[in-house]
């Protein structure tokens, strides 16, 4: 005999042995568990038995021969046995004493069982130990799975029992069909298991006799090798250990424009060409390679186990751009381990790397606006303190000078000094403005409010020029914003549209709701600008008029505005029908 | 002692201008360079309204504070801080209590004709030799 033929051999048995032993396992196993469920089921079935008697009464006692839960009687009564057969299917009975008061038996003749005595261990556990009892017991010459619970009166003392069973018989005969089952299945499993034995065989000695059909097994597993590496997402190509390429997937005939029949067989670093333009190693060719090799050829490698990585930049790829390559190499194995091919990935990560150096330009940006936020911090601090002295001095000159000249020049002076302090407020304001608001420090404020509480706060210069302020604004309206910001920013629109209004002119606020946002606007009805301004009014440091040197409206207050909206997610713009019709700023809001 | 101001600050023209201010206004003023100057001042008896500048070299404005309460020298003195910041800062946690007022860099005479007129008012009415 063969020595396969004898491994299956012993194989077989020891499996038909097992699956056998567990059969049966697993026969005990069931039959304990039926056993557990009609336990189950008898233990609700007199759960429910008792319920059943404690709906009528639970006060238990026995009347002139007559047993009575409360006032419910029941002997020869045999709504409640009745009821448990149609829940159940069991047998049901009440004892009054030892002696069958009400049942669902019936005797040979078919009429109830009722007057015959109850016997045997039954018995004895209720009326001599007071106890419950389960097990089998035989009623009328049928064994049942049996419950006994004693009735006890008021006082204690036991008067009756209470009884439910199924006959066991049905027990068994449906743990025989379940026999039958059982070995139908173990037959059938122990057959399919010698079948599948015999078809093992013979794969076996096809193996040993390195038949052909087997390497037709092989040749079509390798195909299916072939229609993966072409479907996978990164371009990708396959060489065997003579370096001539044997897969070269569709989407490396994408990214290259080279396609399968023109490189399919070549060797010589033919697919090098499409990268380079010439024939030379690339990363796939430094598999196996000592690490001074592959440092030389490539700046940034890496290597994991035997597969390599690299970044690799070819300045003219294709129509001659420069482009980005992100490459990774592992070779190919056999069982022993030897080296019979190798398989390349490529990916284009140039948008990629562009995303991430414009990222790092960002960052640095970010920085450097840091640092010119704290600079200008400092600098608005350190300027108020030589302030101090000019405020204090000049108007101590000013004093003593009668000479209307001096007096003319030392007013300019106080001017001038007075414009820096506001230019160095303005700025450390813009400074100290430069991030987004966070959601925490936002909360809900009617609009309209927060134009009237600027309106106040404007009260004085509106009232030298005498200014008709005109709030449209629904009171209703509520915005959620940083209110101390948006209340600046009224301030600097009004006072702006102030400063340009003649005399007795009406400014108008009013908004236009949407569904997400409001638009605000500020109407004033004069100087207006020219339409090549209307898009530079917000710029730092824009005057409208370079030649004029106006101190007062040095060019930050609007520029402030458009920080503190953009701070709150919104756009601000100018219109104006041209010099001289008046301006209208706009901004947008979010509701809440 | 004469004097019910005392203005404490590094800056040397902010110091001579203030004196200057005084002078002119007939009021008698003392100027500390330093938190230790002030100090120095109070030992030797001054009472009446500190103008301490809140940014210092060595000992600042709120350090300043902090010495004289522990020292037992705040009695009988009212503090306004000199400050170029809008808003007040962390570092003075603790001594609010002590400062009565602020003014800010820069202030012109009449900020600080008003400011110290209102607290010399304060000041006499609690003046012990006054009999109230």
């Amino acid at each position: 005999m063969k020595a396969i033929t004898k491994y299956i051999l012993a194989s077989s048995v020891v499996a038909v042995l097992t699956v056998t032993l567990f059969g049966l396992y697993s026969l005990d196993q069931y039959h304990d568990n039926e056993v557990r469920n009609e336990r189950e089921k008898l233990e609700t079935c007199i759960r429910t038995f008792w319920q059943l008697l404690a709906h009528k009464g639970t006060d238990y006692r026995i009347v002139k021969g007559e047993l009575l839960a409360g006032n419910y009687p029941v002997n020869g009564n045999f709504e409640l046995p009745d009821k448990i057969q149609e829940l159940f299917g069991g047998v049901a009975t009440i004892f009054m004493g030892d002696e069958r008061v009400t049942t669902n038996v019936l005797n040979v003749d078919a009429k109830r069982a009722l007057g015959t005595r109850l016997l045997g261990p039954a018995y004895d556990a209720i009326f001599n130990q007071g106890k419950s009892y389960r097990g089998n017991a035989a009623i009328l010459g049928v064994t049942y799975l049996t419950a006994y619970d004693p009735i006890r009166d008021s006082k204690g003392k036991v008067i009756g029992a209470l009884f439910v069973g199924v006959k066991e018989s049905d027990f068994l005969a449906r743990l025989h069909v379940l026999n039958v089952h059982l070995t139908l299945t173990l037959s059938s499993m122990v057959a399919l298991f010698a079948i599948f034995m015999v078809v093992l065989g013979r794969a076996m000695r096809r193996v040993e006799e390195k038949n052909e059909s087997a390497e037709d097994a092989t040749k079509d597993a390798y195909q299916q090798l072939l229609d993966i590496v072409d479907f996978l997402p990164d371009a990708t190509f396959v060489v065997d250990k003579d370096k001539r390429v044997i897969a070269w997937n569709r989407a490396i005939e994408i990214m290259t424009g080279l396609e399968k029949h023109e490189v399919l067989g070549a060797d010589d670093y033919a697919y090098a060409i499409p990268f380079y333009g010439e024939r030379r190693p690339i990363l796939i060719d430094l598999l196996g390679e000592s690490q001074e090799v592959i440092s030389h050829d490539y700046k940034c490698i890496k290597k994991e186990g035997r597969t390599l990585f690299t970044e690799a930049f070819v300045p003219s790829f294709r129509n001659g751009d420069s482009r980005c390559f992100w490459a990774t190499a592992s070779p190919l194995l056999d069982k022993q381990g030897n080296m019979v091919g190798a398989i390349e990935s490529i990916r284009d990560i140039t948008e990629y790397k562009q995303a991430e150096e414009e990222k790092i330009r960002l960052e640095s940006q970010l920085d450097h606006a840091r640092l010119m936020e704290t600079v200008m911090m400092r600098l608005g601090h350190d300027l108020k303190t030589p302030l101090t002295p000019l405020f204090i001095m000049l108007p101590l000159i000013r004093k003593r000078l009668t000479d209307p000249d001096l007096l003319n020049k030392v007013d300019m002076c106080i001017k001038s000094a007075a414009s820096i302090n506001n230019l160095v407020d303005k700025t450390r304001r813009l400074a100290t403005l430069s991030s987004s608001v966070k959601p925490q420090e936002q909360e809900g404020v009617s609009l309209a409010f927060l134009v009237d509480r600027a309106h106040a706060d404007c009260v004085e210069m509106i009232s030298q020029k005498q200014i008709d302020i005109q709030n449209n604004i629904d009171p209703a309206v509520v915005i959620h914003c940083v209110p101390a910001q948006l209340h600046e920013l009224f301030i600097n629109l009004i006072s702006n549209a102030v400063h340009f209004s003649s005399e007795k002119g009406v400014i108008t606020v009013s908004a236009e709701l949407d569904a997400e946002s409001v638009t605000i606007s500020v109407r004033d009805e004069g100087v207006g600008l020219d339409p090549a301004h209307l898009d530079h009014v917000f710029d730092e440091f824009f005057k409208a008029d370079d030649s004029r040197h106006d101190l007062d409206a040095l060019g930050l207050g609007l520029t402030i505005c458009r920080r503190i909206v953009q701070n709150h997610y919104g756009r601000i713009w100018a219109e104006s029908a041209g010099t001289g019709k008046g301006t209208t700023i706009r901004f947008t809001i979010k509701i809440s | 002692m004469d004097a019910k101001v005392m203005l404490v600050d590094d800056e040397e023209m902010i110091r001579e201008s203030v004196e200057l201010f005084f002078e002119s206004e007939g009021i008698k003023i003392l100027t500390a360079a330093s938190g230790d100057d002030c100090l120095d001042y109070l030992e030797e008896g001054f009472r009446g309204v500190i103008l301490m500048d809140v940014m210092m070299p060595e000992m600042n404005g709120w350090d300043t504070i902090r010495k004289i309460v522990e020292s037992d020298l705040y009695e009988g003195n009212i503090i306004v801080m000199l400050t170029a910041l809008d808003s007040p800062d962390n570092k003075m946690d603790g001594i609010q209590e002590y400062v009565t007022d602020y003014l800010t860099k820069p202030f012109n005479p009449d900020e600080l004709m008003e400011v110290l007129q209102y607290y010399f008012s304060l000041l006499n009415a609690v003046e012990p030799g006054d009999g109230q």
